[in-house]
């Protein structure tokens, strides 16, 4: 059994289906990219994994323990997945180290000073340790994203879930989000990331996912599938891309 | 480039300038005019009550010098205009269009002043109109100077009532406002229990509230007037009831107001991260709403100390109640003055601090931008 199983999942916002029968699997220490045209549901995808978005049927089962539907309880399930937004999300009124340091003291139950010494050894780890003390709306757009990274860190989970996490930033500050995902890579995280990040993609993912009309339309090592893809909607979604000089 | 000389088709020159500036002129010769005609009321009131001194009259001329001032503005304005029709003549489109433009600024600084000169001097007028009948009703000063120590005794007890009922307000407002917040089929008759609640209690007058709590309470004796052991309830505390319940209402609104402002995203970030729906309301959410939600807060708050001084239609002697006395006493208003300006006083240094507050805040917060 895979470590993330979706199976038939199917996710609606009123009348309008994100997610029909949508099957995928990410096995553990595997990075798996999912990409698509806008609105195909990607994100939607994240949120139901975390929990964040009911799924109406379907299920979704993590390490073996079915995560989805009623009587789970979600707390515990995002205390293993983390997620990282888009728009970074911080909090902020809390200093960078509270931001860090909230969740592992309240949710986990760490002392203080436990919390403050694995943030700061994560702030190391990120090249951030001088603005522990900063207020978030005073760090750039990629130290808000690497903090938010941390932040998800921080609660020590086994899968994190990435949800277009360059897409808000100025291009020259993508590199720097870009390498503490490398970095977590190497040392084995599961992730299951959104991006629009088509080059970064090839370079990190054992398995792409083109997702198209709410499923997995095709997937493939992510040679096979940018270099040379089956179906026809992945070639038209794929030469889009590169018309945009994305690849 | 060319030289932008003679005139450009369309080009426009502010109109009026030369009107504005007669105006502004009139305006300094009307107020300098009145100036001198209030000393000479002041003057002749100050000698029917035998306080005319050199001091007085120090403090009329200097009034009078200071109205003079205006006239510095006004006759730059003339001075712009004058500059402008010179221009004109040149044909210097450009220079007669600055001119116009200096011309109207320093005309419209000559009238903002002068209005401005012109309320102060006629609130002078109205203090002793009528042979200073106005003045001794309102402003009987040797009735305030006796009096003002009883009055601000009598205030500490609309002090301790705001302060009191400021805290529970607080605590109660949040308290309504997460309950018509929870989520949920679970939560939807507490959500209705509570929306009642702000729609009656904000929708009876304090005045009522006030009358119905501190009357009803004692009378029906649900909270019994003398508590055995420790005495007699006081009237104080209906008034701090009722006084919570109206303006817990108004401020669970703003709570709601402010936690509804708050993004999604940041409830999506924290319930991410594990924590509980309370969790998330406790050190993400509501830190945030309070931190916005302060100078409406604020305003409830001085909304709060001024119906304090309604309390006196249960019989708490308060501030109000006591100038009330004395006045009926001393047949003049002068003791409700010492009150009023109490009232006034003690808002304004909650406001500046309060602007400290949130400037403060945001100078954490936010980037150096």
């Amino acid at each position: 059994m895979s470590f993330l199983e979706l199976r038939m999942v199917e996710k609606r916002f009123g009348p309008i289906a994100v997610l029909g029968g949508l099957d995928l699997t990410v096995e553990e220490h595997q990075v798996v990219c999912l990409i698509g045209p806008s609105g195909c549901g990607k994100s939607t995808l994240l949120r139901c994994v975390n929990g964040l978005e009911p799924i109406q049927s379907g299920e979704i089962v993590l390490a073996g323990d079915r995560v989805s539907g009623p009587g789970v309880d979600v707390n515990k399930l995002r205390r293993e997945v983390g997620i990282v937004f888009q728009s970074f999300n911080l909090f902020p009124h809390m200093s960078v180290l509270d931001n860090i340091t909230l969740a592992p003291v309240k949710v986990l139950g760490r002392s203080r000073a436990d919390a403050v010494e694995a943030a700061m050894a994560l702030l190391e780890r990120i090249g951030l340790p001088e603005k522990a003390r900063e207020f978030p709306d005073r760090l750039s757009g990629g130290q808000q994203q690497r903090v938010a990274i941390v932040r998800a860190l921080a609660m020590q989970p086994r899968l994190m879930l990435l949800d277009e996490i360059t897409s808000a930033l100025d291009p020259e500050l993508v590199a720097e989000v870009l390498n503490i995902v490398r970095d977590l890579a190497r040392r084995g995280m599961t992730m299951l990331l959104a991006t629009h990040e088509m080059g970064f993609a090839r370079e990190v993912a054992s398995k792409i996912c083109f997702l198209y009309d709410g499923r997995v339309h095709e997937e493939g090592p992510p040679d096979q599938l940018i270099g040379n893809p089956r179906r026809e909607r992945t070639r038209a979604f794929l030469k889009r891309i590169i018309e945009a000089g994305r690849l | 480039m060319p030289t932008l000389k003679g005139t450009p088709q369309g080009a426009s020159i502010p109109r009026h300038s030369g009107e504005l500036a007669l105006i502004a002129v009139i305006a300094a010769v009307l107020l300098a005019l009145y100036a001198i005609w209030t000393g000479n009321v002041v003057r002749a009131a100050a000698n029917a009550e035998g306080q005319h001194g050199p001091a007085l009259e120090a403090v009329l001329w200097l009034a009078i010098l200071a109205s003079l001032v205006l006239f510095w503005p006004a006759s730059q304005a003339i001075a712009h205009w004058q500059a402008k029709n010179r221009a004109l003549e040149q044909g210097d489109v450009l220079a007669a269009r600055i001119a116009a433009a200096a011309a109207k600024e320093r005309a419209y600084i000559a009238l903002g002043y002068s209005a401005a000169g012109l309320v102060a001097f006629a609130f002078i007028m109205f203090v002793l109109a009528n042979d200073m009948a106005v003045g001794r009703t309102f402003f009987y000063l040797p009735l305030m100077v006796e009096k003002y120590g009883l009055v601000v005794r009598a205030f500490s007890n609309n002090i301790f009532i705001f302060v009191v009922a400021e805290i529970l307000v607080l605590i109660w407002g949040l308290v309504v406002a997460i309950a018509r917040l929870l989520p949920g089929e679970a939560g939807r008759p507490i959500r209705m229990l509570a929306a009642l609640y702000c729609d009656v209690f904000r929708g009876l007058p304090a005045v009522v509230t006030l009358y119905l709590i501190g009357f009803g309470l004692p009378l029906s004796g649900i909270i019994p007037s003398e508590i055995p052991g420790i005495g007699r309830v006081p009237l104080t505390w209906f008034a701090i009831i009722a006084l919570t319940l109206t303006y817990g209402a108004y401020v669970a609104e703003v709570y709601r107001a402010g936690i509804e402002s708050i993004h999604p995203s940041q409830i999506a970030a924290a319930r991410s991260l594990g924590l509980s729906y309370f969790q998330a309301l406790r050190y993400v959410i509501v830190p945030q709403a309070v931190r916005r939600i302060m100078a409406p807060l604020l305003n409830d708050f001085i909304g709060l100390q001024k119906d304090t001084a309604l309390v006196n239609v249960i019989g708490v002697i308060d501030g109000f109640n006591q100038s009330r006395i004395i006045a009926s006493n001393a047949f003049n208003l002068s003791a409700v003055t010492i009150v009023a300006i109490i009232f006034v006083l003690i808002t304004i240094p909650q406001a500046r601090f309060v602007d400290k507050l949130i400037e403060r805040d945001q100078r954490r917060m936010r980037a150096g931008s």
